[in-house]
């Protein structure tokens, strides 16, 4: 049983392939909802700042995911 | 009554018969089952693939228990996410006792690291790997443009401190006795244009990959040398320091100097492996696998091929 487990016909190999493709779909759109309800539900109020003094950059911009 | 065709059509065959067959060709040569990690260009390691690496193997038989004895892992690909990197390596390992990582043309920064876990790595002709320091990009990875490379800034401090010598050698010929800001001057500048929060972040990146990298070294490539930690050390330090740019290709003859573990294939295997590539892009070309995930954005491809020797073959077991 465990030898035919390792045969891989091609359709398996597209099967799998399109599995993991309506897999990351969904993951991709409830990533997109999860940002879609939090913009929804309007910008967090801002923290006691009497004196505004933090620059546009601290405020405006998103960390963004590392790449190497 | 339609005319019947003139000449008769081929009869249809598999999308990825090309493909199974040369994948064929290479376990056949190696003599050890292979699994495909294939990233076209637009498309990014992410940590979502540990999910459906791990869900091939599981399908393929072999499991964390019952590991496979050998592993040969084709790698091609322009990197992505370090942590995912690590993460694949790490699944991979599970999975197999002995690895071999199988690069035809290039596994850079994300897919270097990922290289790091083999017992090896095999190079073809002319492929190589890259750094392994970062670069900040849009959340989207859309922007190039918007691409900041930790190299950059690297090569700017030098730049900074080459100005204050050279500013503070004419103050002195001239007999000055004022001394110069321009060190202060252009830091402020660079941390304006790159933000100081991802100043931090990129040095903060930079010493998680080098503990990925230390990390996978130690546990995999190097415990049978007796220089293990000399090694590693000069690893770690030539692939996130030693690089006069991020954009930089490892080839063979600079991986064997900076110490890795690293063979070159024989034309044979490199061949072999290449074709594997080949078939890949044209599939990729065609949008037979890949689909797009996201106007920027396509799905890796990965394909577990297991080894039947010729005996095993000729018996009818499958």
């Amino acid at each position: 049983m465990e030898q035919v487990k390792n045969k891989f016909t091609e359709t398996d190999a597209l099967t799998l392939h399109r599995r993991a493709y309506e897999r990351r779909l969904h993951k991709l759109a409830q990533r997109n909802d999860s940002t879609e309800s939090k913009d929804a539900r309007g910008p967090e109020p801002e923290r006691a700042d009497p004196d505004n003094r933090r620059s546009d950059n601290t405020r405006s911009k998103r960390i963004t995911p590392p790449r190497c | 009554m339609l005319p019947g065709p003139l000449v008769a059509s081929p009869p249809p065959t598999a999308p990825l018969s090309a493909l199974d067959a040369s994948c064929r060709d290479l376990t056949s040569y190696r003599k050890r089952p292979l699994l495909v990690l294939y990233y076209p260009d637009s498309a990014s390691m992410t940590e979502d693939d540990v999910e459906d690496v791990y869900a091939r193997l599981r399908t393929a038989g072999p499991t964390i228990e019952e590991k496979l004895p050998a592993l040969d892992v084709l790698v091609e690909s322009n990197g992505g996410n370090p942590a995912a990197g690590y993460r694949l390596a790490q699944l991979i390992r599970d999975f197999a006792l002995e690895v071999s990582f199988l690069v035809p043309d290039h596994a850079y920064s994300a897919a270097t690291l990922l290289c790091f876990s083999g017992n090896e790595v095999r190079l073809g002709h002319c492929a190589g790997l890259s750094p392994i320091d970062i670069t900040l990009v849009s959340a989207d990875g859309r922007a190039p443009q918007e691409e900041v490379e930790l190299a950059n800034i690297d090569n700017f401090l030098e730049f900074v401190k080459d100005c204050r010598r050279g500013m503070e050698q004419v103050l002195q010929q001239l007999g000055c006795s004022s001394s110069t800001r321009v060190d202060s001057d252009l830091l402020v500048e660079m941390v304006r244009q790159v933000s100081a929060l991802h100043v931090g972040k990129f040095f903060r990146e930079r010493l998680l990959t080098g503990h990925y990298a230390e990390e996978l070294l130690d546990k995999y490539m190097f415990p049978p040398y007796k220089d293990a930690v000399d090694r590693r050390n000069k690893v770690v330090h030539q692939f996130l320091f030693a690089a006069p740019a991020h954009e930089f290709h490892v080839d063979y003859h600079l991986c064997l100097k900076w110490g890795l573990a690293v063979q070159e294939m024989p034309t044979v295997e490199s061949d072999l492996a290449k074709e594997v590539v080949a078939k890949l892009f044209a599939l990729a070309s065609d949008c037979t696998i890949c689909p797009r995930l996201s106007r920027y954005q396509r799905l890796p491809f990965y394909n577990y091929y297991g080894y039947l020797s010729d005996d095993t073959a000729a018996a009818g077991v499958i």
